[in-house]
Protein backbone atom coordinates (compact mmCIF):
# COMPACT_ATOMS: atom_id res chain seq x y z
CA UNK A 1 0.00 0.00 0.00
CA UNK A 2 2.76 2.35 1.09
CA UNK A 3 4.74 1.48 -2.03
CA UNK A 4 1.78 2.31 -4.22
CA UNK A 5 1.41 5.69 -2.52
CA UNK A 6 5.10 6.38 -3.05
CA UNK A 7 4.84 5.38 -6.69
CA UNK A 8 1.87 7.72 -7.10
CA UNK A 9 3.79 10.57 -5.50
CA UNK A 10 6.78 9.92 -7.72
CA UNK A 11 4.56 9.94 -10.81
CA UNK A 12 2.89 13.17 -9.74
CA UNK A 13 6.26 14.78 -9.05
CA UNK A 14 7.50 13.66 -12.48
CA UNK A 15 4.41 15.11 -14.12
CA UNK A 16 4.85 18.44 -12.33
CA UNK A 17 8.51 18.55 -13.33
CA UNK A 18 7.54 17.97 -16.96
CA UNK A 19 4.98 20.74 -16.82
CA UNK A 20 7.41 23.17 -15.20
CA UNK A 21 9.99 22.35 -17.84
CA UNK A 22 7.41 22.96 -20.51
CA UNK A 23 6.39 26.27 -19.00
CA UNK A 24 10.07 27.28 -18.79
CA UNK A 25 10.45 26.39 -22.45
CA UNK A 26 7.38 28.45 -23.23
CA UNK A 27 8.78 31.43 -21.40
CA UNK A 28 12.26 31.17 -22.71
CA UNK A 29 11.72 30.01 -26.27
CA UNK A 30 14.73 31.46 -28.05
CA UNK A 31 14.06 33.37 -31.23
CA UNK A 32 10.34 33.20 -30.73
CA UNK A 33 8.65 36.49 -31.65
CA UNK A 34 6.56 38.13 -28.94
CA UNK A 35 3.27 37.19 -30.58
CA UNK A 36 4.19 33.53 -30.84
CA UNK A 37 5.54 33.66 -27.32
CA UNK A 38 2.17 34.74 -26.07
CA UNK A 39 0.33 32.10 -28.13
CA UNK A 40 2.67 29.48 -26.80
CA UNK A 41 2.19 30.40 -23.16
CA UNK A 42 -1.56 30.56 -23.58
CA UNK A 43 -1.61 27.23 -25.35
CA UNK A 44 0.30 25.58 -22.54
CA UNK A 45 -2.07 27.01 -19.92
CA UNK A 46 -5.12 25.92 -21.88
CA UNK A 47 -3.68 22.49 -22.40
CA UNK A 48 -3.07 22.08 -18.67
CA UNK A 49 -6.60 23.18 -17.87
CA UNK A 50 -8.12 20.79 -20.35
CA UNK A 51 -6.00 17.88 -19.26
CA UNK A 52 -7.14 18.43 -15.71
CA UNK A 53 -10.75 18.51 -16.82
CA UNK A 54 -10.49 15.48 -19.07
CA UNK A 55 -11.94 12.46 -17.31
CA UNK A 56 -10.27 9.87 -19.50
CA UNK A 57 -6.52 9.45 -19.68
CA UNK A 58 -7.00 8.69 -23.35
CA UNK A 59 -8.36 12.16 -23.90
CA UNK A 60 -6.27 14.21 -26.19
CA UNK A 61 -6.45 17.92 -26.51
CA UNK A 62 -6.29 19.26 -29.99
CA UNK A 63 -4.99 22.71 -30.30
CA UNK A 64 -5.19 24.97 -33.20
CA UNK A 65 -3.84 28.40 -33.57
CA UNK A 66 -4.53 31.18 -35.94
CA UNK A 67 -0.91 31.96 -36.33
CA UNK A 68 0.64 29.49 -38.72
CA UNK A 69 4.14 30.04 -37.43
CA UNK A 70 3.07 29.60 -33.84
CA UNK A 71 1.50 26.26 -34.73
CA UNK A 72 4.85 25.09 -36.01
CA UNK A 73 6.41 26.11 -32.73
CA UNK A 74 3.73 24.41 -30.67
CA UNK A 75 3.55 21.17 -32.52
CA UNK A 76 6.72 19.30 -31.60
CA UNK A 77 6.87 20.39 -27.98
CA UNK A 78 3.26 19.89 -27.05
CA UNK A 79 2.74 16.64 -28.86
CA UNK A 80 5.79 15.10 -27.21
CA UNK A 81 5.28 16.19 -23.68
CA UNK A 82 1.58 16.70 -23.11
CA UNK A 83 0.08 14.21 -25.50
CA UNK A 84 -1.34 17.06 -27.53
CA UNK A 85 -1.59 17.36 -31.26
CA UNK A 86 -1.74 20.58 -33.16
CA UNK A 87 -4.33 19.59 -35.67
CA UNK A 88 -4.99 22.67 -37.63
CA UNK A 89 -4.04 26.25 -38.18
CA UNK A 90 -6.46 29.04 -38.39
CA UNK A 91 -6.26 32.80 -38.33
CA UNK A 92 -6.87 35.18 -35.47
CA UNK A 93 -7.41 33.30 -32.30
CA UNK A 94 -6.43 30.32 -30.29
CA UNK A 95 -8.94 27.52 -30.47
CA UNK A 96 -9.04 24.48 -28.24
CA UNK A 97 -11.22 21.45 -28.54
CA UNK A 98 -11.36 18.00 -26.99
CA UNK A 99 -10.87 14.82 -28.77
CA UNK A 100 -11.89 12.12 -26.38
CA UNK A 101 -10.82 8.82 -27.86
CA UNK A 102 -12.77 6.82 -25.30
CA UNK A 103 -16.03 8.57 -26.08
CA UNK A 104 -15.16 9.08 -29.73
CA UNK A 105 -16.28 12.64 -29.26
CA UNK A 106 -14.89 15.31 -31.54
CA UNK A 107 -15.83 18.89 -31.98
CA UNK A 108 -16.36 20.36 -28.52
CA UNK A 109 -14.71 23.69 -28.38
CA UNK A 110 -14.03 26.29 -25.83
CA UNK A 111 -12.84 29.81 -25.74
CA UNK A 112 -11.03 31.76 -23.09
CA UNK A 113 -12.51 35.13 -22.11
CA UNK A 114 -9.48 36.87 -23.59
CA UNK A 115 -10.41 35.30 -26.93
CA UNK A 116 -13.75 37.00 -26.70
CA UNK A 117 -11.89 40.23 -26.22
CA UNK A 118 -9.80 39.60 -29.30
CA UNK A 119 -12.91 38.69 -31.31
CA UNK A 120 -14.55 41.89 -30.18
CA UNK A 121 -11.47 43.89 -31.13
CA UNK A 122 -11.42 42.14 -34.52
CA UNK A 123 -15.07 43.00 -35.12
CA UNK A 124 -14.51 46.62 -34.15
CA UNK A 125 -11.64 46.82 -36.63
CA UNK A 126 -13.72 45.20 -39.37
CA UNK A 127 -16.65 47.52 -38.64
CA UNK A 128 -14.43 50.52 -39.19
CA UNK A 129 -12.89 49.03 -42.36
CA UNK A 130 -16.25 48.22 -43.93
CA UNK A 131 -18.11 51.43 -43.13
CA UNK A 132 -17.53 53.01 -46.54
CA UNK A 133 -18.88 51.92 -49.92
CA UNK A 134 -16.29 50.04 -51.97
CA UNK A 135 -14.46 48.78 -48.87
CA UNK A 136 -13.62 45.53 -50.70
CA UNK A 137 -12.31 47.39 -53.77
CA UNK A 138 -15.14 46.01 -55.89
CA UNK A 139 -18.13 48.16 -55.09
CA UNK A 140 -18.82 46.57 -51.71
CA UNK A 141 -21.96 47.74 -49.90
CA UNK A 142 -21.08 49.51 -46.61
CA UNK A 143 -21.83 47.43 -43.54
CA UNK A 144 -23.62 49.49 -40.93
CA UNK A 145 -22.56 49.48 -37.30
CA UNK A 146 -25.95 48.01 -36.39
CA UNK A 147 -25.25 44.91 -38.46
CA UNK A 148 -21.92 44.43 -36.70
CA UNK A 149 -23.63 44.92 -33.38
CA UNK A 150 -26.22 42.24 -34.26
CA UNK A 151 -23.42 39.89 -35.32
CA UNK A 152 -21.56 40.42 -32.05
CA UNK A 153 -24.67 39.87 -29.94
CA UNK A 154 -25.50 36.71 -31.85
CA UNK A 155 -21.93 35.49 -31.39
CA UNK A 156 -22.21 36.02 -27.61
CA UNK A 157 -25.56 34.25 -27.49
CA UNK A 158 -24.12 31.27 -29.34
CA UNK A 159 -21.16 31.10 -26.95
CA UNK A 160 -23.55 31.25 -24.03
CA UNK A 161 -26.16 28.75 -25.20
CA UNK A 162 -24.64 26.41 -27.79
CA UNK A 163 -21.44 25.05 -26.27
CA UNK A 164 -21.14 22.40 -28.96
CA UNK A 165 -20.94 24.88 -31.81
CA UNK A 166 -17.43 25.33 -33.19
CA UNK A 167 -15.81 28.73 -32.91
CA UNK A 168 -17.13 30.67 -35.91
CA UNK A 169 -15.12 32.70 -38.33
CA UNK A 170 -16.76 36.08 -38.72
CA UNK A 171 -16.39 37.85 -42.03
CA UNK A 172 -17.82 40.84 -43.88
CA UNK A 173 -19.32 40.23 -47.30
CA UNK A 174 -19.39 42.65 -50.23
CA UNK A 175 -23.19 42.47 -50.31
CA UNK A 176 -23.44 44.32 -46.96
CA UNK A 177 -23.90 41.29 -44.71
CA UNK A 178 -21.79 39.73 -41.96
CA UNK A 179 -21.30 35.97 -42.01
CA UNK A 180 -20.78 33.73 -38.99
CA UNK A 181 -19.33 30.53 -40.37
CA UNK A 182 -19.54 27.53 -38.05
CA UNK A 183 -17.30 24.98 -39.69
CA UNK A 184 -16.55 21.62 -38.10
CA UNK A 185 -13.10 21.66 -39.71
CA UNK A 186 -12.96 17.88 -40.04
CA UNK A 187 -15.92 17.23 -42.36
CA UNK A 188 -17.87 19.12 -45.01
CA UNK A 189 -20.52 19.84 -42.39
CA UNK A 190 -21.03 23.50 -41.67
CA UNK A 191 -23.64 26.09 -40.88
CA UNK A 192 -23.43 29.73 -41.92
CA UNK A 193 -25.56 32.51 -40.47
CA UNK A 194 -25.74 35.71 -42.46
CA UNK A 195 -26.66 38.85 -40.59
CA UNK A 196 -28.57 40.94 -43.08
CA UNK A 197 -30.37 44.28 -42.57
CA UNK A 198 -33.66 42.45 -43.13
CA UNK A 199 -32.96 39.50 -40.81
CA UNK A 200 -30.97 36.32 -40.33
CA UNK A 201 -30.36 33.89 -43.19
CA UNK A 202 -28.72 30.49 -43.00
CA UNK A 203 -27.06 28.04 -45.32
CA UNK A 204 -26.01 24.56 -44.29
CA UNK A 205 -23.87 21.85 -45.80
CA UNK A 206 -24.18 18.28 -44.60
CA UNK A 207 -21.43 15.64 -44.44
CA UNK A 208 -22.27 14.53 -47.99
CA UNK A 209 -21.70 18.09 -49.15
CA UNK A 210 -25.34 18.90 -49.95
CA UNK A 211 -26.36 22.52 -49.51
CA UNK A 212 -29.61 23.92 -48.17
CA UNK A 213 -30.52 27.44 -47.18
CA UNK A 214 -33.30 29.48 -45.66
CA UNK A 215 -34.20 32.24 -43.28
CA UNK A 216 -34.52 32.27 -39.49
CA UNK A 217 -37.65 33.72 -37.98
CA UNK A 218 -35.59 35.27 -35.18
CA UNK A 219 -32.36 34.88 -33.18
CA UNK A 220 -33.92 32.27 -30.87
CA UNK A 221 -34.70 30.08 -33.86
CA UNK A 222 -31.09 30.47 -34.97
CA UNK A 223 -29.83 29.30 -31.58
CA UNK A 224 -32.24 26.39 -31.53
CA UNK A 225 -31.23 25.23 -34.99
CA UNK A 226 -27.54 25.62 -34.19
CA UNK A 227 -28.06 23.44 -31.16
CA UNK A 228 -29.85 20.81 -33.25
CA UNK A 229 -27.29 20.99 -36.02
CA UNK A 230 -24.30 20.41 -33.77
CA UNK A 231 -25.82 18.26 -31.02
CA UNK A 232 -28.38 16.30 -33.01
CA UNK B 1 -19.21 38.34 -77.45
CA UNK B 2 -19.40 34.56 -77.31
CA UNK B 3 -16.90 32.87 -75.06
CA UNK B 4 -15.21 29.58 -75.65
CA UNK B 5 -16.38 27.26 -72.87
CA UNK B 6 -12.78 26.35 -72.12
CA UNK B 7 -11.87 29.96 -71.32
CA UNK B 8 -10.60 30.37 -67.78
CA UNK B 9 -11.61 33.13 -65.38
CA UNK B 10 -9.60 34.10 -62.33
CA UNK B 11 -11.21 35.23 -59.13
CA UNK B 12 -9.09 37.10 -56.59
CA UNK B 13 -10.16 36.78 -52.99
CA UNK B 14 -9.32 38.70 -49.85
CA UNK B 15 -7.08 37.32 -47.12
CA UNK B 16 -9.26 36.29 -44.20
CA UNK B 17 -11.83 34.57 -46.41
CA UNK B 18 -9.79 31.40 -46.90
CA UNK B 19 -9.02 28.80 -44.21
CA UNK B 20 -6.42 26.27 -45.26
CA UNK B 21 -7.13 24.06 -42.24
CA UNK B 22 -10.65 23.16 -43.37
CA UNK B 23 -11.59 20.34 -45.69
CA UNK B 24 -11.26 21.09 -49.40
CA UNK B 25 -14.58 22.44 -50.61
CA UNK B 26 -15.17 24.37 -47.39
CA UNK B 27 -12.01 26.41 -47.29
CA UNK B 28 -13.69 29.57 -48.50
CA UNK B 29 -15.90 31.45 -46.13
CA UNK B 30 -19.21 32.26 -47.77
CA UNK B 31 -18.34 35.93 -47.26
CA UNK B 32 -15.74 35.52 -50.03
CA UNK B 33 -18.47 35.91 -52.62
CA UNK B 34 -21.23 38.52 -52.51
CA UNK B 35 -24.69 37.24 -53.40
CA UNK B 36 -27.50 38.82 -51.41
CA UNK B 37 -29.81 36.88 -53.74
CA UNK B 38 -28.16 38.66 -56.61
CA UNK B 39 -29.00 42.32 -56.53
CA UNK B 40 -27.10 44.05 -59.34
CA UNK B 41 -26.31 47.74 -58.90
CA UNK B 42 -25.89 50.29 -61.71
CA UNK B 43 -22.16 50.44 -60.99
CA UNK B 44 -21.66 46.75 -60.15
CA UNK B 45 -23.27 43.87 -61.96
CA UNK B 46 -21.71 41.24 -59.73
CA UNK B 47 -18.47 39.84 -58.34
CA UNK B 48 -15.41 40.62 -60.46
CA UNK B 49 -13.48 37.96 -62.34
CA UNK B 50 -10.70 38.28 -64.88
CA UNK B 51 -10.55 36.51 -68.22
CA UNK B 52 -7.11 34.94 -68.09
CA UNK B 53 -6.38 35.06 -71.80
CA UNK B 54 -6.93 38.83 -71.81
CA UNK B 55 -4.44 39.47 -69.02
CA UNK B 56 -1.51 39.84 -71.34
CA UNK B 57 0.93 40.36 -68.49
CA UNK B 58 -0.76 37.74 -66.32
CA UNK B 59 -1.58 38.42 -62.69
CA UNK B 60 1.25 40.93 -62.58
CA UNK B 61 -0.95 43.35 -64.56
CA UNK B 62 -3.53 43.31 -61.78
CA UNK B 63 -0.94 43.50 -59.03
CA UNK B 64 0.77 46.44 -60.68
CA UNK B 65 -2.50 48.35 -60.81
CA UNK B 66 -3.63 47.28 -57.33
CA UNK B 67 -0.57 46.59 -55.15
CA UNK B 68 -2.64 45.15 -52.28
CA UNK B 69 -3.69 42.27 -54.59
CA UNK B 70 -0.29 40.66 -54.09
CA UNK B 71 -1.71 39.43 -50.77
CA UNK B 72 -4.88 38.10 -52.36
CA UNK B 73 -5.50 34.48 -53.19
CA UNK B 74 -6.37 33.37 -56.72
CA UNK B 75 -8.76 30.64 -57.90
CA UNK B 76 -9.78 29.60 -61.40
CA UNK B 77 -13.05 28.57 -63.00
CA UNK B 78 -13.96 27.82 -66.60
CA UNK B 79 -16.80 29.31 -68.62
CA UNK B 80 -18.20 25.78 -68.87
CA UNK B 81 -18.38 25.41 -65.07
CA UNK B 82 -20.09 28.78 -64.79
CA UNK B 83 -22.59 27.72 -67.42
CA UNK B 84 -23.50 24.58 -65.49
CA UNK B 85 -24.37 26.84 -62.55
CA UNK B 86 -26.35 29.17 -64.79
CA UNK B 87 -24.04 32.04 -63.89
CA UNK B 88 -23.31 34.46 -66.69
CA UNK B 89 -19.91 36.14 -67.00
CA UNK B 90 -20.58 39.56 -68.52
CA UNK B 91 -17.85 41.76 -69.94
CA UNK B 92 -17.90 44.94 -67.82
CA UNK B 93 -14.96 47.16 -68.79
CA UNK B 94 -16.87 50.17 -67.42
CA UNK B 95 -16.46 48.76 -63.90
CA UNK B 96 -12.67 48.79 -64.16
CA UNK B 97 -10.73 52.03 -64.03
CA UNK B 98 -7.42 50.65 -65.33
CA UNK B 99 -7.19 50.75 -69.12
CA UNK B 100 -4.88 47.79 -69.54
CA UNK B 101 -7.23 45.62 -67.46
CA UNK B 102 -10.54 46.67 -69.04
CA UNK B 103 -10.55 43.94 -71.73
CA UNK B 104 -10.19 41.28 -69.04
CA UNK B 105 -12.78 42.53 -66.52
CA UNK B 106 -15.97 40.48 -66.23
CA UNK B 107 -18.77 40.38 -63.69
CA UNK B 108 -20.61 37.27 -62.56
CA UNK B 109 -24.33 37.73 -63.06
CA UNK B 110 -26.82 35.53 -61.27
CA UNK B 111 -24.92 34.48 -58.14
CA UNK B 112 -27.71 33.62 -55.71
CA UNK B 113 -27.06 32.13 -52.28
CA UNK B 114 -27.43 28.51 -53.41
CA UNK B 115 -25.29 29.04 -56.50
CA UNK B 116 -22.72 30.92 -54.46
CA UNK B 117 -22.01 27.91 -52.28
CA UNK B 118 -21.58 25.67 -55.31
CA UNK B 119 -19.45 28.29 -57.04
CA UNK B 120 -17.17 28.57 -54.00
CA UNK B 121 -16.77 24.82 -53.92
CA UNK B 122 -15.60 24.78 -57.54
CA UNK B 123 -13.22 27.67 -56.88
CA UNK B 124 -11.94 25.85 -53.82
CA UNK B 125 -11.03 22.88 -55.99
CA UNK B 126 -9.08 25.15 -58.31
CA UNK B 127 -7.05 27.37 -56.03
CA UNK B 128 -4.09 28.72 -57.96
CA UNK B 129 -2.58 30.65 -55.08
CA UNK B 130 -3.49 30.85 -51.42
CA UNK B 131 -3.75 34.32 -49.88
CA UNK B 132 -1.10 35.69 -47.58
CA UNK B 133 -1.75 34.82 -43.94
CA UNK B 134 -3.54 37.67 -42.27
CA UNK B 135 -2.48 36.84 -38.72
Amino acid sequence: MKNRKLEGKAKESKRLKREHALTRRAKGKAGCPAEEHSYFARAVNLAKTFRTVAASTAATVILSSICARSAEVLSPVLSDQLNIAVSRQSVGELRVCFYDQAAGDVGMSSMKPDNQKSTHAQLKRLASETAMAGWDHEGGVPIHAQIWSHAWNLYLEVKRHVAAAPEPSIGPCGDGTVHLNFDTGTTARRLVIEVHPSGLYWSARNVEGQDTSGRFVNANAALRDLQTFFCG
Amino acid sequence: MDLDLDEVFLRLFRPGTFFANRVVGNRFDTSAMPSNEYDPKPDSKGASVWLRVRLLGGLADIERAYPNRTKYGVAAITARELKTLDIKPTHTPEECEVDVLKPAHYSLEGVTKDKRNKLLRILDNNVVREPAASA
